[in-house]
């Protein structure tokens, strides 16, 4: 019963892992995991990989224990750290192929040598420690085969288990230590604490311990899983070594500390420092203290403590290499997506799947495994109303396959909109207008809020409380307004009953008509390009091309090279619309102060610098409809029209 | 060394975009858009492989690759498509690139971005426009030669750095008597000089001279030799406790090897 129940819950979660895989590879990367360009490394890379390699180590600890040191009562336990090793491995690989970006190229580091990279080298290593792990597993599978040549394969790899252990050992020394000198080269991005110049020797000896911890807790929960006799002798003398080898770690790493001077860092009360504690003490300390102590080691609890608090202590620590401790660097927060950590989840499920699937078929204990209900049964009938009443296997396939769809259902009907439809640009929430009282609060502001509501055509003075009921157009919230005179609008609308004509006729989903909406000339294009003129004046210098670069295309506003690209003294100073100082509050110019203040002002001062060029130069007409050109040559001030127009 | 590089003046910069602008129409980088994975719409994206960033009293820093001269991305890279040519610039080849990103983690100044919305995604940086200048359709890169300010400037590495050199001694008052990337992590193709501090542009605040790859081949060269060590050690371990048991067992008369390592259950 229990194993169906945790073969049910794995099922569940491979089913999750299943609906994402579809989106990731259909939609990309961005559209399901939380990843920036600033942690491109995340759970996938931390946990699976990192992690996976070093929860792996098991297979060449125990391999080298039995066929290198001849301590033959191991031999029991060989198998079935091969067999996790394998999986373990397996899922390595296939967390790999989600994570990286283009994984039908994962195999061109067989064919492009970069002997100076870190990552080559472990992709090597992998790649061949896979191998040798299917090969050491392989007689498992092989000797219930009867076929002549699947025999004779069986003995020629069982011939060579000695070559194949030692070339085991080789190939995860060097990996498992390269995973450490991947973060060699970031020095700038791994906080002091975690960033160590033998981080390749830290990484070695953590595998060896966390792989005797592995053996021991994969040990223990299959022998809970299918009732089976604990072989406390074993794990007790693994335990043992796994003290001395935990032991050694914590001393390495306490030492490398103390002798490159970042003690200090350790007590400095910032989140990375009691992290650091927090994973030392359950990775390192306390398992080697609780393994070391002989009447812990004999109960089943303590054991399964020990082993449990390193296993997670390791993975963490390999989080926190990867992830965590480079926070301080880069300065963003990164939290995995939940289908990030389905993927995760359902990797490990599927892998544990195949554990107990060799478990049960093949000699990876002294027999198969399994609950005897769950072995083949001739289906009895009930002989009064013909119903099946036992369980057969066919009815736990059953059982799996319906969990496995109402996960991938309910994986689906979870996934978030985007990744579904494919990353989407992120919106900006447009916020409502804010009264201009907020700009009182605090007293920075106090300039910027007597500009506000005070009102030169006026003359009023806010200090007499003459104020003007003035609002702050900010949608984005960024301190960067632009004033809207409510009062005046209404004034000019015709008094309190004027209401409907913003705020009733606005469209469906807007709370206030868009201002566009009356002022109408907004976005007419107010330039003064004399055509003509500039023809006469570029026929010399090349004529049409000057501009129209390309005589073939249709010559208009996006093929025509822009005024500022030959008038490049043109631009007035502070006609960039760009925030230069960040969370600096600021009112931007007016629609008509913007015009008339950044263009008006130097057209008119060109005006008196050159006469000739003055109907070229300012053709208010363009705005102002009904003027007539030639009064704009004089530089007196505009006469104002009553009806307001503009 | 004949490098080519560029040299950017902050004082000089008056942030008009000019660069950021040619630079996009050259590479054909495609629209800005507010990514969630971007730190903020003006840092450097996929789309945007060189930006100015707006720092206090109106200086602005023109941020894009620095072309290590020995860079971390290229280094790392484990099929070699980032690689640096001689001519200076660190290009990249998208065709064998397997998105494995440790481009991404290795960068000290954090510049390699990554085209995160797409099914099949790539990495991104500037190249020094180095396809354009290589095929002769270009004279300088895009960037340098949009400046209205003369800001920034391409040429050689040696030159501009005499020229910088000589900037310094003119307006000592001016600048921060140091070019930025002279030395930085072992030397860059792109050059700072500047009036306002400079270690923004980097992941810490203080970086050494020392480049980045040899902390990786400190271990990675020791490779060959924990190969055969480790297999020399685990074959002599082997034998020497093969033959210790095997005294034993003829000592006390038992057969050797045991029938339980024969391979039969």
């Amino acid at each position: 019963m229990r194993l169906r129940l945790v073969k049910g819950i794995l099922w569940f979660f491979a089913g999750l892992a299943a609906v994402v895989t579809v989106f990731r590879f259909f939609k990309g990367l961005g559209a399901v995991t939380a990843l920036t360009d600033t942690t491109p490394w995340g759970l996938w890379i931390g946990f699976d990989v990192l992690g996976g390699v070093a929860l792996a180590a098991g297979g060449f600890v125990i391999a080298a224990t039995v066929y290198i040191f001849h301590m033959e009562k191991y031999h029991a336990i060989v198998r079935p750290a091969v067999l996790t090793a394998f999986l373990g491995y397996a899922a390595v690989v296939g967390g790999l192929m989600f994570d990286i970006g283009i994984p039908w190229n994962i195999w061109r580091p067989m064919f492009f040598w970069q002997h100076h990279s870190a990552l080559f080298e472990v992709a090597w290593c992998v790649m061949l420690y896979f191998t040798v792990l299917q090969l050491e597993f392989a007689p498992v599978v092989l000797e219930r085969m009867k076929h002549p040549l699947l025999q004779t394969i069986y003995k020629i790899v069982k011939f060579s288990t000695l070559p194949l252990v030692i070339l085991g050992i080789i190939l995860s020394t060097l990996h498992q230590s390269s995973l450490g000198t991947l973060f060699l080269i970031m020095p700038y991005r791994v906080h002091p604490l975690w960033y160590s110049p033998i981080l390749p020797i830290l990484f070695y000896i953590s595998a060896i311990g966390l792989g005797l911890s592995m053996v021991i807790t994969e040990s223990m929960v299959s022998t809970w899983l299918y009732k089976k006799h604990l072989e406390k002798d074993l794990l007790n003398g693994l335990g043992k070594t796994a003290a001395w080898v935990l032991g050694l770690y914590a001393f390495l790493k306490l030492g490398d500390l103390a002798v490159n001077n970042k003690l200090h860092y350790l007590f400095d009360g910032s989140w990375e420092s009691n992290l650091f504690i927090f994973e030392l003490l359950i990775s390192a300390i306390l398992p080697t203290i609780m393994f070391a102590s002989p009447k812990i080691r004999q109960s089943t609890g303590g054991l399964a403590t020990a082993a449990g608090l390193a296993v997670f202590g390791f993975v963490l620590n390999r989080i926190d290499v990867s992830g965590l401790s480079t926070i301080q660097a880069t300065g963003s927060l990164y939290f995995p997506s939940w289908a990030e950590f389905a993927i995760s989840i359902g990797i490990v499920s599927a892998a544990a799947l195949a554990f107990f699937f060799f478990v049960e078929n093949f000699f990876v204990y002294e027999e198969p495994c399994g609950e005897k209900a769950e072995k083949y049964d001739v289906p009895v009938a009930d002989p009064v109303t013909g119903v099946r009443l036992s369980w057969s296997p066919l009815a736990n396939a059953r059982l799996y396959s319906l969990i496995f769809i109402v996960a991938v259902a309910f994986g689906f009907a979870m996934l978030p909109d985007y990744a579904v439809k494919g990353a989407t640009p992120e919106k900006t929430p447009v916020n409502k207008a804010r009264r201009v009282d907020g700009l009182q609060a605090k007293t920075e502001n106090a300039a910027l809020y007597s500009y506000a509501v005070f009102n030169p055509e006026r003359g009023n003075n806010p200090e007499n409380g003459e104020k003007i009921e003035m609002l702050l157009i900010d949608g984005d919230r960024k301190n960067k307004f632009v004033l809207f005179n409510h009062e005046g609008h209404q004034a000019k609308n015709g008094g309190k009953e004027s209401c409907g004509i913003c705020h009733h006729m606005n469209k469906p989903l807007d709370k206030a008509s868009s201002c566009d909406e009356c002022h109408r000339d907004m976005f007419v294009a107010t330039d003064t390009f004399d055509h003509e003129f500039h023809r006469d004046k570029l026929k010399a210098s090349g004529g049409c091309v000057k501009c129209h670069k390309d005589p073939a295309q249709s010559k208009n506003r996006l093929t025509t090279t822009p005024c500022k690209d030959c008038h490049k003294k043109m631009r007035a100073p502070n006609s960039f619309v760009k925030i230069a100082e960040k969370d600096q509050t600021g009112i931007a110019p007016g629609y008509m102060t913007a015009m008339h203040k950044l263009c008006v002002e130097c057209h008119k001062q060109k005006q008196t610098e050159k006469p000739e060029l003055a109907p070229h130069l300012a053709r208010c007409g363009a705005c102002h409809q009904g003027f007539e050109e030639s009064m704009l040559t004089s530089l007196e001030p505009y006469p104002q029209e009553e009806s307001g127009a503009l | 060394m004949n490098q080519m590089s560029i040299l950017t003046d902050v004082t000089l910069c008056i942030g008009c975009e000019e660069c950021v602008k040619a630079c996009k129409n050259t590479n054909g980088t495609g629209e800005d858009q507010p990514w969630r994975w971007q730190r903020k719409i003006d840092d450097l994206s996929a789309s945007r492989w060189t930006t100015i960033v707006s720092r206090p009293e109106k200086h602005y820093v023109r941020k894009q690759c620095r072309h290590c001269l020995e860079p971390a991305c290229a280094s790392v890279c484990p099929v070699g498509a980032m690689h640096k040519t001689p001519e200076g610039p660190v290009v990249y080849n998208p065709k064998i690139c397997m998105g494995c990103r440790y481009c991404m983690m290795a960068c000290p100044y954090g510049i390699p971005r990554y085209t995160w919305s797409e099914a099949v995604p790539y990495v991104r940086k500037c190249i020094m426009c180095y396809d354009k200048i290589k095929s002769g359709e270009l004279q300088q890169p895009a960037c340098t030669a949009a400046c209205p300010q003369k800001a920034t400037i391409y040429g050689n590495r040696e030159e501009l750095l005499q020229i910088a050199h000589k900037r310094i001694e003119e307006k000592p008052d001016l600048y921060i008597p140091k070019v930025y990337g002279e030395h930085d992590v072992g030397g860059t193709s792109v050059l700072y000089l500047s009036d306002v501090s400079l270690d923004f542009l980097g992941l810490k605040k203080e970086m050494d001279d020392k480049p980045l790859p040899p902390r990786t081949w400190a271990f990675l060269k020791e490779v060959p030799y924990v190969f055969v060590g480790v297999g020399a050690l685990m074959y002599g371990t082997y034998w020497v406790v093969e033959r210790r048991m095997r005294l034993e067992a003829e000592r006390r008369g038992e057969p050797w090897p045991p029938s339980h390592e024969k391979g039969e259950r």
